[in-house]
């Protein structure tokens, strides 16, 4: 217990630096922070447009969209916070400089995790409770604490199956040296087939999508918690299972990146 | 080196080394599969009740995917060559900046688009879609490439305001959502609110996807079709006019990072 309390401690110390780096560079923050919120406002437009065209995509109207979308940005807000670092991790590999997370007296993970800001997600918190409201307000959603709870496991369970699926990736650097292309030709793509219904798509999707890569965890099965209508899964208990689903997705990423750092050999000088 | 003759070999050059990176070209065939299983999944969802309308939306999604392999227009590197000061160097170059990079990112683009058109013509066939006619072949690789220089021109201009202000990635932001909304690469113009699909044919977005995909999906026939050309081509030559005033004007104004 003392060795985890003096690795969070570590990473506390420098993902705080990080973020104290970030925050010296104010103009570009928020312009980033704009580009986020244009980049989801062009979504939502275009969804607002379709489904005023076609009323539902799939069955499902444009505010209970809205709350799929708000859910996995809110899970993305997460996983960007905590886990962004290991997309840039190639450059590590490649330049060596991944040696220096080795020698130093904590979990090599954390020093990768904590080379990066923790407040990095912070346009995609913003935007998805505006989103998440949006979409309470007009679907009719009751809120309770209960809810609100529920919620709040979801986003961080849903920000864990992101996150190992960011840490898969990372560990793919010490056979392939390369992050990069695999996070923009494989995780970025799947991540947007979420942002409409699991149900649309062809039956072998929806098995990839809830077994092999399980994003529809992140806001599909538990947007029926939201809506009442968990009635209407296959088996219902999906709604609830996000949390665990997101442990075991970390626990078994986890595993392959042990598994990877034995691969790893440095650069030299 | 006489202008076309350099750019034809920064073309082949920029063809040559995206062909070096093998995994790159297996992923980015797994990279667009799932960008059609997410654009045939919400347009099968809309137009299930549909069939005349689904089959002639799916020609559509296939020829918008099939461009934005051709769109691939990384301008963040130029952005990055100036934000790093490296930007001094190309102005001792004998070929201009503009030519050595449009040559670079069309050799790269044209690279991909033959990478993945044999996974297009299997999906088209798979999907049991009537093989299209020569004309229209014909009418949509002109269109598409006249595309493509409207896309490139413009973006390419966005990127130089860096000259003036060593970094600048607005302009380009808001390019992007202008086009995500207005050129028909997700939902073609007439899906599209009266209102907007009106604005948008006069864009030069449309010139980007959805004249080029219209053409391929049937839709774009007769006047409109040799009006929505003919407008493509005034952008595509608006582009490269501003493209061109945009360098004589940044060479003078130039700042750039010391080190």
């Amino acid at each position: 217990m003392g060795d985890l309390g003096h690795n969070l401690s570590c990473y506390y110390r420098m993902a705080m630096a990080q973020a104290r780096s970030q925050m010296q560079y104010r103009v570009n923050f928020f312009a980033h922070l704009i580009g986020i919120v244009l980049t989801y406002a062009g979504q939502f437009i275009a969804l607002a447009w379709l489904t005023q065209r076609f009323t539902t995509v799939g069955g499902w109207r444009f505010e209970e969209i809205i709350l799929l979308y708000a859910m996995a940005i809110l899970a993305w807000g997460f996983a960007v916070s905590f886990f962004w670092s290991l997309i840039g991790f190639e450059d590590q590999v490649r330049m060596g400089t991944y040696d220096r997370a080795l020698l130093r007296p904590i979990n090599p993970l954390l020093t990768v995790l904590g080379s990066q800001s923790p407040i990095a997600g912070l346009g995609q918190f913003v935007f998805s409770i505006a989103a998440f409201l949006f979409a309470v307000k007009v679907a009719g959603i009751r809120l309770t604490a209960a809810t609100l709870g529920y919620l709040l496991l979801t986003a961080l369970g849903g920000g864990l199956i992101l996150g190992s699926a960011m840490l898969c990736v990372a560990t793919l650097a010490f056979w392939t040296t390369r992050t990069y292309t695999f996070y923009w030709s494989l995780v970025y793509p799947a991540r947007q087939l979420i942002n409409y219904p699991v149900s649309i798509y062809h039956r072998a999707i929806q098995f990839v999508l809830t077994v092999l890569v399980p994003f529809a965890f992140i806001n599909y099965f538990p947007a029926h918690v939201l809506l009442g209508r968990t009635g209407e899964l296959p088996i219902p208990l999906l709604a609830w299972a996000t949390p665990l689903v997101g442990a075991a997705a970390i626990a078994a990423a986890y595993g392959f990146w042990k598994f990877g750092t034995r691969r790893y050999t440095s650069t030299g000088s | 080196m006489p202008p076309m003759g350099a750019f034809t070999a920064f073309v082949a050059q920029g063809f040559r080394q995206q062909a070096a990176y093998k995994v790159e070209g297996w992923l980015g065939i797994a990279s667009s599969l799932i960008w059609f299983v997410l654009f045939a999944g919400i347009w099968t969802a809309l137009l299930r009740d549909d069939p005349v309308a689904l089959e002639r939306q799916m020609r559509y999604v296939i020829a918008a995917r099939f461009l934005s392999e051709l769109g691939f227009l990384p301008t963040w590197e130029i952005a990055e060559k100036f934000r790093m000061g490296d930007v001094g160097l190309e102005l001792i170059k004998p070929v201009p900046l503009p030519v050595r990079v449009l040559g670079d990112f069309l050799g790269r683009s044209l690279f991909r688009t033959l990478r993945s058109l044999p996974v297009y013509i299997v999906i088209w066939f798979a999907f049991g879609l009537t093989a299209p006619g020569a004309t229209a072949l014909i009418l949509f690789l002109g269109s598409a490439l006249t595309g493509w220089v409207i896309a490139a021109s413009f973006q390419l201009s966005l990127t130089l305001i860096a000259l003036w202000t060593v970094q600048f990635n607005e302009a380009e932001n808001i390019w992007h959502l202008a086009s995500a909304l207005f050129s028909g690469e997700f939902i073609p113009l007439y899906y599209l609110p009266a209102w907007a699909g009106a604005l948008a044919a006069y864009l030069p977005f449309a010139g980007t996807y959805f004249v080029p995909s219209a053409i391929l999906a049937g839709t774009l026939t007769g006047p409109e079709l040799w009006q929505a050309l003919g407008l493509q081509v005034i952008w595509a030559l608006a582009g490269c006019g501003l493209l061109a005033a945009m360098w004589l004007a940044g060479q003078r104004k130039l700042t750039m990072q010391g080190g």
